[in-house]
């Protein structure tokens, strides 16, 4: 787990997180300095925007009632365009909103929401044209539960923004702030060369396949099939998803381990080629699964086997990955 | 095969029981257990299978027919239907492939929906493949069984999709298979459009001198055939043409071909032959496998049809120096040289397709023991079908090419190329069937010219089935050719004669014969055409391990494919003789002629339903759709798909890839598809 | 739990066919009488393409032991690209279940032509053979729908 950028009991009163601002060392001072930059830009550009009847609405994060926590809010006068901020709080993913919004609008994408607009996009979803996409160069966002598991005491980022590659969406509009915030050590985009976004999953592939089974089992075990990991990801929008459907019913109601790993099984190849690591799923979840084991594996497969990467710069509005295929895809597997 | 259970009730069909308890408003199936006299009851306990099912919700009647597709087992079944008031028939018989049709017209017959029939295949698929374990392939004869039932239940009724017919059919390919079929096309009103890539129609056997066992000259017997092909108004020639792309179905196939320039108006050339007598530029002859030269201006042979010339790009000095040249364009009377020809493309409608694109000959040079391409004196049976033939390079003279004197001691090798283990890529396993008797005939012809000529023949064994074969080749024999069982190893030339020794086993004597030989001719194997491959992906028609075409059914179905309205007409399909190419030719007509009869089609209906309530307007389905059967449209509800039932071929891609599954398959639905696979389990 | 008459475990595998070759190559081992085990039976779709990696989940969790699909060879497919979306999906699936834990051989694909009556024959030994060797499944098999209840681990 990497320190967020060295400690400073910013975490003190957890729960409350009053002070989660990073100011104990010069990298901290840096990103803070960059994040309040970047506000300044986002309420700018939100404000021009509106004035210019450019967006009917423009989504950003604001202070929410919770010191610790922000909300997403939905602008609509240039005058409010002050409530907008931006900081390692803004975990929450505003693309989510754009499929349900009519007229035109405005919303501020990291690079992981940027990453599922570009799908939302290549799905049709979303109509490119209706849309003003500001993107922040993002330094990660923190990781609520494990400050929470730690006391308060540590800062850390999210395990999906430790791994991330591309902290910058891949369609933007306006870049907030510009590019000149500071990579963060181990945080989104930094590119040093130890560093191996899959390490982990590369390192729980070469258990034995009886530990990964009781691994999976007692994580899936817990499972409440609240289905609170399917709400909250910004690329599960089906109107009907196949855990409800009654005919056939593809997932018992009756809780059972099997029908909770078939449940999540059958998310992870819906998501394949799909799920771009945003974390939310994981955020979500009541019972704390290590749901991104699954999810970060078909990332790791579909790079390796087919070179696809879900909504990367480069497959941005590429057919899905099950969509596609070319003549030299693996067969070794095949009798 | 064993022999009968004792427990199998042959006589009169054993009624099951009538289970009008618990049926309730569900479904009322009836499930006929086949015997297949003793193909299915030597192997499967059928009256067990019968009572393990007889019980089962939904099944109102259960029993086991000796033979259920005999009309004695038709009726029981419509008997039932009517009297029993069935709504769903199961048939645990041989594949469907063999009689879904026949179950469904009786259903339709009956007055049922002919998509509410599901079959369980306990033959081809268990009693043929567990001969050997009765109690196993019961159980899986009630598990098939079962699971037919369970997917019967949630079968749907369908209506057939109705597709109208283009009144006119494409034959591929004009050597006498593809010539035979167009003309049995346009005697019977077709309007035909006859497509051969190269210049001129007549195949192989424009080639040969003469054919066997009758000795009549070939060309003499086909060119009248390739005249009336020029003559008949009912068909369109269209020749140095190939198949670029087809689309669609049955009735309405959508033909892109692509007319290669010839560099000569057809209309206009008389074939007077001035233009290839000055023209300069000199070329190896293919129609003569290259034993003479032609001109870059050149006519195939003097029968040819289209009876007009062609410019060869290779080798003519307009295209090679740079637009020089022009002697032909000058010389010609009739201004039909044209160089500003280009390649075109053509579009047809027609309603069904002939495939006759004949072989091609195997590549003797592959056999390196054998020496040909290296060693002069060594041919093959296609280059002596030239070189004796009286318009060949030697006019009819029987000469061998390293000095075009005359050979005096022959040798055949027959087999090269065919029934061959070493041949890797696939092909060459198989026999070749007409090499015995080309040789027999070829050997005949050398000892008709020179009764003093010495013939060996070195044989695997001497196949002679067919009208006529084995007399001719014991008429061979008698005037004493000399058939060896045993083939040569190698061949090894002498460099200064350049005549050919040949040590050979002959298996029934077990001498080692040492033989020295003028000249050797290879008797080799027909091979699948150059460009067949891709031919049968653009027609989407399946192959087999031989490489050849497939057909619809081995015994039942010789002349067609496994698509409907795409038939089969010579060695396209496997190597065969002139009568039997002719023969398959007249089939496969009579077969497009029928579909061609009637004004519609009738298209099974196994296309996907979308529910828009579902359907997101991701637009994935209409990307991913080879055949444009489902597009997306603006709806007051959004963008929604709408399959366009007609193009859909009802693979199933779509609705596997629509990821708000809303795309569901008739007749292999979710439901439908698990049901089955639950009852498959469920049973011990 | 599937027994023989013995009393011995026998394995139950569901195998989805294609339509065009798949299953006319099973047609055509039985019409050539080419023997091979009883415990594979046969669900026949029209495309490789068409069967969605749940349905075979469902297979393992309603106790197959092993679930075989087998479609037309790469540039066969009836529907012209069927299996080469199909061989993506399973690629991945494949993976997936093993990460997990699910044993290597209990979910296997094939291709097989109209043809290979012999391939088919062929297959069907493999496969069976395989999940011979891995024994009863356990996993991701539903506990009330185990007969008795063996090696349930769930």
């Amino acid at each position: 787990m990497s320190d967020l950028l060295g400690v400073s009991g910013i975490m003190s009163g957890i729960g409350g997180m009053n002070n989660w601002k990073r100011d104990s060392d010069v990298n901290g001072a840096a990103a803070n300095e960059a994040a309040d930059r970047v506000a300044q830009d986002i309420r700018r550009i939100a404000r021009k925007l509106l004035s210019d009847g450019e967006v009917d609405v423009f989504i950003g994060y604001g202070q929410g009632t919770l010191p610790s926590r922000v909300t997403p809010v939905f602008i609509t006068r240039p005058e409010d365009a002050d409530a907008l901020i931006w900081d390692a709080r803004c975990e929450n993913d505003l693309v989510v909103y754009l499929p349900g919004i009519e007229g035109k609008a405005g919303v501020v994408v990291k690079g992981c929401d940027g990453r599922a607009l570009a799908r939302l996009l290549a799905e049709k979803q979303v109509e490119r044209d209706r849309l003003k996409i500001v993107a922040v160069e993002c330094a990660g966002v923190i990781d609520r539960k494990s400050v929470k598991r730690d006391g308060g005491n540590r800062v850390h980022l999210h395990p999906s923004c430790q791994v991330c590659e591309e902290r910058t969406a891949p369609v933007y509009d306006f870049l907030a702030g510009g590019a000149t915030g500071p990579v963060v050590p181990g945080g989104p985009g930094d590119k040093s060369g130890s560093r191996d976004p899959f390490g982990e999953i590369r390192e729980f592939e070469a258990r034995a396949s009886e530990e990964r089974w009781n691994y999976f089992s007692q994580e899936f075990d817990r499972c409440i099939l609240c289905y609170a990991c399917r709400q909250a990801c910004p690329l599960c929008y089906c109107p009907e998803c196949f855990a409800d459907r009654a005919t056939p019913k593809w997932i018992g109601k009756d809780r059972a381990l099997s029908d909770k790993m078939v449940f999540h099984l059958g998310r992870a190849i819906h998501l394949a080629g799909r799920c771009i690591d945003c974390g939310a799923c994981v955020r979500a979840c009541p019972m704390g699964i290590d749901l991104r084991k699954l999810t970060r594996k078909m990332e790791k497969d579909a790079r390796e086997l087919f070179g696809y990467e879900a909504g990367k710069a480069a497959a941005a509005g590429a057919l899905p990955l099950f969509a596609s295929f070319t003549r030299e895809d693996p067969d070794d597997f095949i009798l | 095969m064993g022999v009968a259970h004792g427990e199998v009730k042959a006589e009169a069909p054993h009624m099951g029981g009538i289970n009008e308890a618990g049926c309730g408003r569900g479904p009322r199936i009836g499930v006929y257990v086949c015997h297949c006299g003793l193909n299915i009851a030597a192997t499967v306990d059928v009256a067990r299978v019968r009572d393990a099912v007889a019980g089962l919700p939904g099944v109102v009647v259960a029993r086991d027919n000796k033979y259920t597709c005999s009309e004695v087992g038709q009726k029981t079944i419509a008997d039932d239907i009517k009297n029993l008031n069935l709504d769903r028939v199961v048939i645990a018989s041989c594949s469907p492939r063999l009689h879904e049709r026949t179950f469904r017209e009786l259903m339709a017959r009956s007055g049922l929906n002919p998509f509410l029939l599901e079959m369980a295949n306990i033959r081809e698929q268990c009693s043929w493949v567990h001969g050997h374990d009765r109690e196993a392939a019961t159980r899986k004869a009630v598990a098939l069984t079962r699971a037919a039932i369970a997917r019967a239940a949630l079968l749907e009724p369908l209506e057939r999709n109705v597709g109208s017919v283009t009144k006119s059919a494409m034959v591929i390919g004009g050597g006498v298979a593809g010539i035979s079929a167009a003309l049995y096309l346009a005697n019977m009103g077709v309007k035909t459009y006859l497509v051969e890539r190269e210049p001129s129609i007549g195949g192989h056997m424009a080639m040969l001198d003469k054919t066997f066992p009758t000795l009549d000259c070939s060309l003499c017997i086909l060119s009248p055939k390739m005249v009336e092909v020029r003559e008949n108004s009912n068909i369109e020639l269209l020749s140095y043409t190939e198949v670029r792309k087809v689309e669609g179905q049955v009735g309405s196939f959508k033909v892109e071909l692509l007319r290669k320039p010839r560099y000569i108006d057809e209309a206009k050339c008389v074939a007077c032959g001035l233009c290839a007598e000055k023209c300069p530029s000199k070329a190896p002859d293919e129609f003569n496998r290259g034993y003479s030269e032609r001109k870059a201006i050149y006519i195939p042979f003097p029968q040819a049809i289209p009876a007009s010339y062609v410019i060869d790009p290779n080798y003519c000095r307009y295209f090679t120096r740079g637009g020089k040249c022009r002697v032909c364009e000058k010389i010609c009377e009739r201004g039909a040289v044209d160089f500003s020809q280009r390649e075109e493309i053509v579009t047809l409608d027609v309603g069904a397709i002939v495939i006759a694109t004949g072989f091609e000959p195997y590549d003797a040079s592959r056999k390196t023991q054998y020496g040909y391409g290296r060693f002069p004196n060594v041919i093959t049976s296609l280059d002596f079908e030239r070189i004796i033939c009286a318009d060949g390079p030697t006019h009819g003279k029987l000469k061998r090419p390293s000095d075009w004197e005359i050979p005096r001691r022959i040798a055949f090798i027959q087999c090269v190329g065919s029934r061959d283990e070493h041949e890797t890529d696939g092909a060459g396993k198989y026999c070749s069937r007409v090499c015995c008797m080309i040789t027999a005939k070829q050997a005949f012809m050398v000892k008709e010219k020179y009764p003093d000529a010495e013939v060996y023949v070195y044989h695997t064994d001497m196949r002679t089935a067919g009208k006529g074969f084995e007399e001719f080749y014991q008429r061979g024999r008698s005037e004493g050719i000399v058939f060896v069982r045993g083939k040569p190893g190698e061949i090894v030339e002498n460099p200064e004669d350049h005549s050919l020794r040949v040590v050979a086993e002959d298996a029934d004597s077990g001498c080692i014969l040492d033989l020295t030989f003028d000249m050797v001719v290879l008797a080799i194997g027909l091979r699948p055409p150059g460009g067949l491959v891709e031919l049968a992906q653009k027609l989407n028609v399946s192959r087999s391990a031989d490489g050849f075409l497939l057909e619809g059914h081995p015994k039942l179905r010789p002349a067609e494919t496994s698509i409907e309205g795409i038939y089969l007409a010579g060695c396209a399909q496997f190597p065969k003789d002139i009568p039997d190419s002719v023969a398959q030719a007249g089939c496969a007509a009579a077969a497009a002629a029928g579909v061609l009869a009637s004004d519609r089609i009738e298209m099974d209906p196994l296309n996907p339903v979308v529910d828009e309530e579902l359907c997101i307007g991701c637009r994935l389905c209409e990307k991913l759709c080879p055949y444009g059967g489902i597009k997306v449209e603006k709806t007051d509800k959004g963008f929604k798909a709408r399959v366009i039932e007609l193009a859909c071929k009802g693979c199933g891609v779509c609705g596997a890839a629509c990821s708000a599954r809303a795309i569901k398959m008739r007749h292999y639905s979710d439901e439908q598809i698990y049901a089955q696979t639950a009852a498959l389990l469920e049973v011990g | 739990m599937k027994m023989n008459q013995e009393g011995e475990w026998e394995p139950k595998i569901v195998a989805f066919l294609c339509n065009w070759c798949s299953y006319a190559g099973a047609d055509l081992a039985g019409t050539s009488r080419i023997q091979y085990p009883p415990n594979v039976r046969v669900i026949r779709v029209p495309c490789s393409g068409r069967v969605d990696p749940l349905l075979i989940l469902k297979c393992l969790q309603r106790g197959a032991d092993g679930v075989l699909v087998s479609g037309c060879h790469p540039g066969d497919c009836h529907y012209i690209a069927g299996n080469y979306l199909a061989r993506r999906k399973f690629a991945m699936l494949k993976r997936l279940i093993e990460y997990l834990g699910v044993e290597e051989g209990r979910v296997q694909f094939s291709w097989v032509s109209a043809a290979e009556g012999e391939k088919f024959a062929d297959v069907i030994k493999t496969v069976t053979r395989r999940v011979r060797e891995l024994g009863p499944a356990r996993k991701l098999v539903k506990v009330r729908e185990m007969q008795g209840g063996a090696g349930a681990s769930l």
